[in-house]
């Protein structure tokens, strides 16, 4: 069922990885500011979770760039 | 065993036992005992998850994985574990929190109908017992290897020792342990990377010799025609269906975070515990491929990680990274029998049994507790003729992960979705998951068929069958939010 897909090769697994990881981050701005840090004990902006996931996902990035 | 070993085994067995103990006495309660009393902060939650993790993906057979494939495994911590962290961060734990469940099969029992809430939690709760079971086996065979203890008589220490504590003091005594046991485990890790490389004779010559003898150990992905990790199914199977529905749909996982003391720390504890996650391989990842550079002789895979301990590190180095191993399985133990007897306590007793007093719920998931280790304790011993750790459990798990994933995909996001149409998405969905795994498939490709068929059927379903009225939905759905 899957055997056409034994042709492709595997560095394109790397460039997807980048690219889903790219717009997990845009994605993750879609959601307000406000929804994020909700009932935050303070509104200080080291607690605003899109930008913990956004360092996250740098890390990722170096990760499949570098063990390709 | 060497005395300084010795003592370092005892001094962490002691400790973890007496903060177990000194927490039970905060349990007044099935709140307290099941979710902490809602009381958790977020960095406690977020070591707890990793503990809970790392074990339940098996310490033991990631090694043996690396040691066959290459860095390949790690997958299972970078983009088969990243991107979903990041939608249970900011999706998914918010949703429940406002919902204000005990366990995610309640979230189902609100969001569809109570067959599904028990159905989902009589297949989770199996899945659970035989993890708890591998957890054991797995730490039965490192003290096997390491102390030449019988396998019979590891689980029985390892089942007493998680039991007092797990059974006295609840969900808050499992996170505060399993963060103890994280922080043991990246010691231990950080510890056998540095001695392991100097014995390799530095980082290239380590790179070097496993390049020369195993040209895709350093790849991330693997051909697309490799029989187990094909980097398609990788990407479909692993990091779109699989791990997704492991961290928004996994109550062992995530019921450490309904324990957090507000939204934003069960948020922010996953997303701590996705940094974490990026750094695991270094624990379990790392000395699977140092054996192969070191030439182990060892019998089969999953015999790495043992090796690596026994033959590596020096005397009171050796006891920590042994502590280490065992702190990562006790913690993936604790949190699966405690996550169990919610379940079993309000998700199916809950469900069966009419007009239960709450006040028992206390004293039921207590025994249930005794229960479920005895029931992991009794199945152990079988694990080792069933092959290796790792795949097993994956094997298993992509039965009805895709079902679940689309049930709480469409479910939080769509009001399309039924009582009925879940329902039968369920049933049907693990069906045919089974019937695509009898024909051979890899199974990464069946989760995301399954994945696929199941989206399809819960979607149409909803064209014929009856939705929840609007204010049922309300903090169920996110368009309803």
């Amino acid at each position: 069922m899957f055997e056409w897909l034994n042709e492709l090769p595997v560095a394109w697994a790397n460039n997807i990885t980048v690219v889903l990881f790219v717009l997990i981050a845009a994605a993750c701005f879609a959601i307000p500011r406000s929804s994020v840090i909700a009932d935050a004990p303070t509104k200080a902006r080291w607690r605003d979770l899109r930008w913990w996931a956004v360092a996250l996902i740098a890390v990722q990035l170096g990760i499949y760039v570098l063990f390709r | 065993m060497h005395p300084l070993d010795l003592s370092i085994v005892v001094a962490y067995l002691v400790t973890i036992t007496v903060v177990g103990f000194r927490l039970s006495k905060r349990v007044h309660d099935s709140r307290d005992y099941f979710l902490a009393g809602r009381s958790l902060t977020w960095w406690v939650i977020g070591l707890s998850i990793i503990g809970t993790n790392v074990s339940a993906n098996g310490y033991v057979g990631a090694a043996g994985g690396a040691y066959k494939n290459g860095i390949a495994q790690a997958n299972f911590e970078w983009i088969g574990a990243i991107p979903a962290m990041i939608l249970a961060s900011l999706v998914f734990i918010p949703l429940y929190w406002r919902s204000g469940v005990y366990s995610i099969p309640e979230y189902l029992g609100l969001r569809y109908n109570q067959p599904v809430r028990l159905i989902s939690a009589t297949i989770a709760s199996v899945f659970a017992v035989f993890a708890i079971g591998v957890s054991l086996w797995a730490i039965a065979l490192t003290l096997q290897t390491y102390m030449d203890w019988p396998i019979w008589v590891g689980i029985v220490v390892t089942g007493t020792v998680v039991g007092l504590y797990s059974i006295s003091g609840g969900l808050a005594a499992v996170a505060f342990t399993d963060a103890f046991q994280v922080v043991i485990m990246f010691l231990g890790g950080i510890v056998i990377v540095a001695i392991g490389i100097s014995n390799a004779g530095g980082a290239d010559d380590f790179a070097r010799t496993l390049m020369g003898e195993n040209p895709t150990h350093l790849q991330a992905y693997l051909p697309a025609d490799h029989p187990e990790f094909p980097w398609p199914g990788v990407l479909l199977g692993l990091a779109v269906v699989l791990s997704p529905a492991y961290w928004v749909g996994s109550q062992a996982i995530l019921q450490r975070t309904l324990g957090a003391r507000t939204q934003w720390d069960a948020s922010a504890s996953m997303m701590f515990a996705a940094f974490a996650k990026t750094l695991v391989p270094l624990l379990i990842v790392f000395p699977g491929l140092l054996a192969l550079v070191l030439h182990a002789d060892i019998e089969y895979p999953d015999m790495a990680l043992p090796w690596v301990v026994k033959n590596v590190l020096p005397p009171g180095l050796s006891g920590l990274m042994f502590i280490a191993i065992i702190a990562a399985l006790q913690s993936s133990i604790d949190s699966g029998i405690n996550s169990t007897a919610l379940m079993v306590t309000r998700d199916i007793r809950g469900v069966l049994v009419k007009n239960t007093d709450p006040e028992s719920e206390l004293r039921i998931g207590r025994w249930m507790t005794l229960v479920i280790l005895l029931g992991g304790m009794a199945f152990a011993p079988y694990i080792g003729d069933l092959g290796g750790i790792y795949f097993l459990i994956q094997t298993l798990l992509s039965l009805f992960q895709g079902p679940m994933l689309a049930l709480l995909l469409l479910g939080a996001f769509s009001s399309r979705a039924t009582p009925v149409g879940g329902l039968i998405t369920l049933v049907t969905g693990v069906a045919f998951a089974a019937i695509l795994m009898a024909m051979d498939l890899n199974m990464l490709y069946v989760a995301f068929i399954t994945f696929c068929y199941s989206l399809v059927v819960l979607y149409g379903s909803g064209f014929f069958t009856q939705p929840l009225g609007s204010e049922a939905l309300k903090r169920l759905v996110y368009r309803h939010v």
